[in-house]
């Protein structure tokens, strides 16, 4: 081919080179990309370490049927799959840099599973992550919030709209509007009481808008206090209703 | 443009920037190469391997800017000649195919190992029959064959023009000849 003719058509088309700019741009996205899906897996990965050690690992079987239903529940399942989409995304994006094409997959793969794992210690341990976790509507909590609205099981939780000596107004996940009678709590209960936005209670179901509280957990923290030993009867789907009954059962006991 | 032969890929590149005459000296440099390795890649005619290969040289001269140092401008040059080939392809919806010529005859005894090689009487048979077993191998196998074999890259150069792992360029070889040898002691047997 004679050269000429590339020339000539490069002058007379006005055939320029791309600015180097637009490359440097490119490039720059494809990095900058490339950090932002690593921040967030890292973030995923501190959500997900988060709820695993927030979980009631003591006390799981005050709520839940079997452990393998507890894990299930502690598991932030989509979470886990978010996690898993960004450390299948992080080496397409890193193929794309200057010279991730030299690395094998398997070495990126691994490079994004560290990454995250790292990162998301590192989130964890300087504690940003409780402040970035507000951000996130999570689905531990949406699973708590579900979980703990059962009124007819014993369970009922909510954000408190108004405080009184012996009761309380909440107003359910749900929108569902309740007078909380606490006069039978103990003192710890009544404290979380006067101290937190958000509760659960354990008690029983009065008529649709009384519960009677026999117990007072704040809403952000699944470890249960130890509400000491109560013993197995009957079906366990049942079993927070007759624990809740129990304890409603001994304090109103005590009380009389 | 005669002070161009004193100068490396790196400094043409820098002064065609600033004019487009001095692109002349990357075109005399690589229109023969790129010709061939255009030609080998496919079976386009004549007319088809000229129009692609001005194609290229446009791209090329259209994305200079993009050119890092740290490989060699062959390889880059070479990458954009397989990425529009592969376009191309998908373009004009063709059979991705390639064609050995003359110049490839002694890397076809490479290709066909000795147990294969001593039992065609003459090298242009062949020949014929490594181009029907190449025409069965997949695309991957066969950029590294002819970018090996017949325009003879090292692996690392592979690895850039492709813009994969060299492991994967060690791979892709082997087996691409071992099914070589394979398919074509299949066909002296029958």
């Amino acid at each position: 081919m004679d050269p000429n003719i590339i020339i000539n058509k490069i002058k007379n088309s006005g055939i320029t080179p791309i600015s180097r700019k637009h490359f440097i741009f490119k490039r720059a996205l494809v990095i900058g990309l490339g950090i932002i899906v690593t921040i967030l897996g890292a973030l995923v990965f501190a959500k997900i370490t988060a709820s695993l050690l927030t979980a009631s690992w003591k006390d799981w079987d005050y709520v839940f049927n079997s452990f393998g239903s507890f894990v299930y529940f502690a598991m932030p399942v989509s979470w886990v799959l978010t996690l898993i989409a960004f450390i299948i995304l992080t080496p397409f994006i890193l193929e794309k840099t200057s010279n991730g094409y030299k690395y094998k997959r398997i070495i990126l793969i691994l490079f994004s599973i560290l990454s995250s794992i790292i990162l998301g210690l590192v989130i964890l341990k300087v504690g940003a992550y409780t402040g970035i976790n507000k951000f996130f509507v999570t689905n531990v909590e949406k699973h708590e919030a579900i979980l703990w609205t059962k009124p007819m099981d014993g369970r009922l939780s909510g954000h408190i709209t108004a405080r009184a000596t012996e009761s309380l107004i909440i107003q359910d996940f749900k929108g569902k509007i309740w007078a909380v009678d606490i006069s039978n709590v103990l003192d710890l209960s009544k404290k979380i009481a006067q101290e937190e936005e958000n509760i659960k209670i354990i008690g029983i179901e009065i008529d649709d808008n009384t519960f009677l509280a026999c117990q007072i957990l704040p809403f952000d923290v699944t470890e249960t206090p130890n509400l000491g030993h109560v013993e197995e009867t009957g079906d366990s789907s049942t079993k927070i209703s007759v624990i809740a009954k129990d304890i409603c059962a001994v304090i109103l006991r005590n009380d009389l | 443009m005669d002070e161009t032969i004193s100068l490396n890929d790196i400094e043409v590149v820098k002064k065609s920037l600033e004019n487009p005459d001095y692109f002349r000296a990357i075109i005399e440099r690589y229109n023969k190469p790129l010709a061939r390795y255009i030609k080998r890649r496919s079976h386009a005619t004549e007319h088809d391997v000229d129009d692609i290969l001005q194609e290229v040289f446009i791209k090329i001269y259209r994305n200079l800017n993009d050119f890092d140092e740290r490989l060699a401008f062959s390889s880059w040059v070479y990458r954009i000649a397989h990425n529009h080939i592969i376009d191309w392809y998908r373009k004009e919806k063709k059979y991705n195919t390639i064609d050995l010529d003359d110049e490839g005859s002694v890397l076809v005894l490479t290709l066909a190992g000795d147990e294969n090689a001593d039992k065609y009487s003459n090298q242009h048979e062949l020949k014929v029959e490594i181009n029907s077993v190449l025409e069965t191998l997949d695309a991957n196998y066969k950029d590294v064959v002819i970018l090996r074999f017949f325009e003879d890259k090292t692996y690392e150069e592979i690895s850039d023009i492709m813009q994969i792992p060299v492991s994967l360029v060690g791979a892709r070889l082997n087996r691409a000849k071992t099914m070589i040898k394979k398919k074509l002691l299949e066909k002296t047997k029958k």
